[in-house]
């Protein structure tokens, strides 16, 4: 089996690189079989992948120890779901899924295009083969995944316990879905700079792409930080730890892309920066993937270290290298055929918001690189922790979330001081309203009140739109207000699936403002029946137990909860101690409410039954994780195929073509 | 004009007594409280976290520093004359972000430095289009000021379109 595994990622690699030979030698020939040939390589990359992962899955399954990578991160008493996810705890296993999900897209996408889009897709072929032969010529060369120990051990050493969580069995999948997506568009934007091609007809192909790759690794982010939140145990979310902001930083370039490339459809305008934002989201996500494997900055997440670093930087040198060249040479080709008609107008506020967006990721790249820099020019190491990152980022923003409410008020193309004045009053009046509403109620951080008002605004212009938008339709069409906003949603998915998303936006601005701003934490060493008080909350501490099985030993401590004398609930904090690796791990107790998360954690225990409980008032924590799934809902109502998008769809591309 | 200034006006009214209230708590509140200086120093543990958030509650260097924080400032000692211990003692690595002096100042400033200049940039082009005359198309609102009413007839057009997009 073993040996089958082996001969698997080298085939892959082999068929991987003729694939770009062939791709791009038969599309400049225009010898359509060598193209033909190429792409079938493609498909036979996918397939010995496939083959590989399976070997390493069957491995990992049946505790094959042999196998280095499965004695390092595996053992026959880790749980069913964990030995699956052991196959990307670890570096090999984590290069490998990686590539599996590449080669994965490269078929989708060539299945998806093999009868259209022909002249650009030799070329994406070639550009996504070609990223992922670096990624099995690491898996080949610099880290073979089915390397032997000279010796079989009794028992493998078990995956990080850390690891052992619901969360971390979804959050590097949909993180890496989110990565490598976005090397989709990416092989569009070079193929459609080598062919001249360069109308929106490869910005309408990858559309969907890069909308799942945002939402991947939107949702990513998200389950990274429900992750720190329960099993981190430090009562937060998100650290600006340089691994966190490796997976940010795509996320704010690719958001960034999503809206400017409304105006480059609309107004064939910022054809250069939209081409930029994608290459430099693409470099972001390679970029990524250095820091996490480098071990160059430092950091809790670095779960898979190694000395991969200088070939992920090389390849990143090469790749900005090769796009930037191709963007210079068809820089003429790129100019805008239309001219921005007004300042005020909502061009403009995409423009601001794309400053913001890129602005955050900068400063964010910059503090996650500067303890390197201030390390190289003055031999004296530095940190650049959250205090620096909350500072820099937060004016910006918030900044943000008011153009959030800016963008739906001014109408597209030209609008005027009198109109804005106009249709600012009233959101405007409703923010100011909220924030006053805010200060009654106790508020006096001016970071805290900001966002409430600005995000009142947001949410009154977004309903404004829903409402003025089914009353349109009401006039042309006739019918019910239900009616009318569904059809409204159905005939413009992609517009109002975006105003539901920046409602998400919206709630998880809310949730981490408030978290942030108006935490509650308390440290109590306790004796059993002991009574302690932390913000509106009463804890009494009943008992304390353990068990044991062979994976792992638990002390838990029970707390019955307590508000204005009434019990609502009992919390079991847990201390753990896995085996192997022999490592205590904390079990977060939560309770969890709109209104806020009483978070305990259990810290130490002594023989006499003292107990030392740290305890968390987390204040609309649950809003961040709600704005999670409004998110999802948005992102579906906007990329969800329907009958009439696809319709729409094809009438575009038959004009396209026809055009050509 | 006038419209234009109770535009400006209101939208500064949003934000100006939210950073009255803003300056006036924080008059109230002592400049390095005992949060402050944990959340100013990293914990050595290599959790990464600050002291302030260190979640390790056996942790052999958020602990001691939290209790030593709490005693200096009970002696009075400020909190950046206990900062300024740690640095001599740790070096600047114990500090959460980096202080604003020589080669640091470029951490706080280039971020800002880079988003301002393209934002003047980016306001600068947009701008010169701006100045060029429209294009003339029945779309464009009328030379003079267009009323609450033309401005609701564009955006229902634009509805209109937007749909058939």
């Amino acid at each position: 089996m073993i040996e089958i595994g082996n001969l698997a990622l080298y085939l892959a690699l082999a068929t991987c690189l003729y694939a770009i030979f062939a791709t791009v030698y038969g599309a400049q020939r225009n010898n359509a079989p060598f193209v033909t040939s190429g792409e079938r390589a493609a498909y036979a990359t996918w397939g010995l992948v496939i083959i590989a992962v399976g070997v390493m899955s069957h491995a990992l399954l049946t505790s094959d120890f042999r196998i280095k990578y499965v004695a390092e991160y595996s053992s026959t008493t880790l749980p069913l779901r964990y030995k699956i996810t052991s196959l990307w705890g670890g570096m090999e296993g984590s290069l490998m899924f990686w590539a599996l999900i590449l080669t994965s897209f490269i078929a989708l996408v060539q299945y998806q295009n093999r009868n259209r889009n022909r002249a650009l897709m030799p070329y994406v072929t070639a550009t996504t083969c070609t990223v992922a032969a670096f990624f099995l010529s690491l898996l080949v060369f610099l880290t073979p995944p089915f390397a032997l120990l000279p010796y079989v051990p009794a028992e493998g050493t078990d995956l990080n316990p850390l690891l052992q969580n619901y969360w971390m069995q979804i959050h590097p999948p949909s993180l890496y879905l989110g990565y490598v997506s976005w090397t989709i568009p990416f092989g569009f934007a070079i193929a459609a700079l080598v062919t001249g091609r360069l109308d929106d007809l490869w910005i309408r192909t990858s559309r969907r792409w890069c909308l799942m790759a945002w939402f991947f690794l939107s949702l990513g982010n998200l389950f990274g930080a429900r992750w720190a939140y329960e099993v981190l145990g430090w009562g937060g979310y998100w650290a600006w730890d340089p691994v966190e902001n490796a997976a940010f930083m795509p996320w704010l370039t690719g958001t960034a892309y999503l809206h400017s490339v409304m105006i480059q459809e609309r107004k064939d305008m910022l054809k250069v920066w939209n081409m930029s934002l994608i290459i430099i989201t693409f470099g972001l996500t390679i970029f990524g993937t250095f820091l996490t494997r480098s071990g160059v900055i430092s950091s809790v997440h670095s779960f898979t270290q190694s000395g991969l670093g200088p070939y992920f930087l090389t390849f990143l040198g090469a790749v900005l290298a090769v796009s930037s060249a191709l963007l210079v040479w068809r820089l003429d080709s790129l100019r805008p055929r239309h001219k921005l008609d007004s300042l005020l107008s909502r061009e403009s506020a995409f423009l601001f918001n794309n400053l913001l967006l890129v602005g955050i990721a900068f400063a964010t790249l910059w503090g996650t690189i500067f303890p390197v820099l201030s390390e190289a020019v003055r031999g004296i190491k530095i940190t650049v922790g959250p205090p620096f990152f909350n500072r820099v980022n937060a004016p910006l923003a918030i900044g943000l979330l008011f153009l959030m409410g800016v963008g739906p008020l001014i109408a597209w193309r030209r609008s005027s001081w009198n109109n804005l004045a106009s249709v600012f009053l009233v959101p405007v009046s409703f923010g100011m309203i909220a924030g006053l509403v805010g200060f009654a109620a106790g508020m006096r951080s001016l970071s805290a009140l900001l966002v409430v008002s600005f995000s009142a605004f947001v949410l009154f212009t977004v309903a404004s739109e829903f409402h003025n938008g089914a009353r349109a339709r009401m006039a042309m069409v006739g019918g019910g207000y239900v009616n009318a906003l569904r059809g409204l949603m159905r005939k413009n998915q992609r517009r109002y699936g975006g105003y539901i998303i920046h409602v998400g936006i919206v709630f998880m601005f809310l949730g981490v403002t408030m978290s942030s701003v108006y935490r509650v934490e308390q440290m109590n060493t306790v004796k059993r029946g002991d009574e302690f008080t932390v913000g509106e909350y009463m804890l009494r501490y009943v008992d304390a137990g353990n068990s044991e099985d062979e994976h792992v030993a638990t002390l838990s401590a029970t707390l019955d909860v307590f508000v204005d004398g009434q019990q609502i609930t009992t919390l079991r904090p847990e201390k753990r101690f896995y085996k192997r690796p022999e490592q205590p791990a904390t079990e977060v107790a939560m309770r969890s409410t709109m209104k806020n998360d009483l978070y305990v954690i259990l810290g130490s225990f002594e023989s006499d039954g003292t107990a030392t409980f740290q305890t968390y008032v987390n204040p609309l924590v649950w809003w961040l994780w709600f704005g999670g799934v409004v998110l999802i809902l948005g992102t579906a109502v906007a990329a969800f195929p329907t009958r009439h998008s696809i319709e729409r769809e094809r009438a575009r591309e038959h004009a396209a073509e026809t055009l050509r | 004009m006038k419209l234009r200034f109770l535009l400006v006006a209101s939208t500064l009214a949003l934000a100006l007594p939210l950073a009255g209230f803003e300056s006036a708590a924080q008059a109230t509140t002592p400049p390095l409280a005992k949060s402050d200086v944990e959340e100013a120093l990293t914990c050595q543990c290599g959790c990464g976290l600050t002291v302030a958030a260190c979640n390790h509650l056996e942790c052999s260097f958020a602990i001691p520093v939290r209790k030593d924080v709490d005693e200096s400032l009970a002696k009075g000692e400020t909190g950046e004359q206990i900062l300024d211990r740690y640095k001599k003692e740790y070096g600047e690595k114990v500090l959460s972000s980096p202080i604003a002096e020589g080669f640091n100042i470029l951490a706080w400033v280039a971020p800002y430095f880079a988003i301002f200049t393209s934002g003047l940039l980016m306001f600068v082009f947009l701008r010169r289009r701006a100045m060029q005359p429209p294009p003339a198309t029945g779309r464009e609102p009328a030379a003079s000021a267009p009323t609450h009413s033309d401005e609701r007839l564009a955006r229902l057009r634009d509805e209109v379109e937007d749909m058939e997009r």
